[in-house]
């Protein structure tokens, strides 16, 4: 799943901290019943322990009017941010260091998140246009406060993250900055109508996209 | 803020080594040439791009970022202008078109 704040937040809210948008020990989270993995789908679980905020970054130079393509998950060819256990949410609040570049998200894979109904709508770095549509960049998301927020479990679909850098520039510098909040989930397995209503709906990819 | 002091060399002194998540922005450029003729100073960004879409096996590129040539006798320091939108990605040095330890270069720069 992911999550963003409205870009004003960081501006109106002062006091509050990054930290303080993280799921906390007692949080509590629903997992859409899309879930194929039988131990989370449309369960609803509680933040166990006092959750563990790992940051980490990655950064990659690239030409003008290029891309590169990078998987967050735990593929061999990934860069490894997923958890490798069930029973554990990673929250991954992600931002972005200032530079020439805009950053698409896929899941899975190259479906885009960031379209819209027209099935012309979608995001292209060839198109001079279609470049910006969906595109995220350190205005979005700074890296010193990220509003945008992804959710991986276990062997979940991988998040492709596309840098592009925009024509004209020689060469960019493009870094993300993560902030992984590691959750250890503790199953409830006869919520209340309030646990159910209150707990943060953790929907499958597929239900981002399509309308 | 960090500051490095080097004289005019043809070799390349290096000024900063690059680090791989953030960018060098130059701050300040101060040269006291007291050699014997006017030297001229090239700032280079040397790094070696990822590999993309369009370059599946990058190689080590050089970049000039900066480029000015001090007469003999005087000294410079490059204003903020000029310095604005000087930011380097890996490795920064500095190249001159001679080597004398009567050049005396001084190069503020930090980490963002």
């Amino acid at each position: 799943m992911i999550t963003q704040l409205q870009p004003l937040f960081k501006s109106v809210s002062t006091q509050v901290r990054p930290e303080d948008l993280f799921l906390t020990k007692g949080s509590w989270v629903r997992f859409s019943d899309r879930f194929d993995e039988e131990w989370c789908s449309g369960k609803v679980f509680e933040v166990a322990e006092e959750p563990i905020i790992v940051p980490y970054q990655i950064s990659y130079v690239l030409p003008g009017d290029d891309y590169k393509d990078v998987d967050l998950s735990n593929a061999t060819n990934g860069v490894k941010l997923y958890p490798e256990k069930q029973y554990v949410l990673y929250q991954m609040a992600v931002g972005f260091k200032p530079g020439d570049y805009l950053v698409h998200i896929f899941i899975p894979g190259t479906k885009y998140v960031y379209e819209l109904g027209d099935t012309d709508m979608y995001p292209d770095v060839t198109d001079a246009s279609k470049k910006y549509l969906g595109a995220k960049t350190y205005k979005d998301s700074p890296a010193d406060a990220p509003l945008l927020f992804l959710y991986a479990i276990k062997d979940m679909a991988a998040f492709t993250f596309r840098f592009y850098v925009l024509e004209g520039v020689d060469y960019e510098k493009c870094t993300a900055a993560f902030q992984i909040n590691k959750c250890q989930l503790t199953e409830i397995e006869e919520p209340t109508e309030e646990q159910l209503e209150k707990a943060l709906l953790i929907r499958y990819y597929d239900e981002l996209t399509g309308f | 803020m960090a500051t490095k002091q080097v004289t005019a060399n043809t070799s390349a002194q290096t000024i900063a080594t690059a680090e791989k998540h953030k960018k060098c922005r130059i701050t300040a450029i101060n040269v006291d040439n007291q050699y014997s003729s006017s030297i001229k100073l090239t700032l280079q960004d040397i790094f070696t791009p990822d590999a993309s879409h369009g370059v599946s096996s990058p190689t080590e590129k050089t970049i000039t970022r900066w480029v000015r040539t001090i007469g003999n006798g005087t000294a410079y320091s490059a204003d903020q202008n000029e310095l604005a939108d000087l930011v380097c990605l890996g490795t920064v040095k500095m190249v001159a078109s001679a080597t004398s330890t009567d050049c005396i270069i001084v190069v503020n720069y930090h980490w963002e």
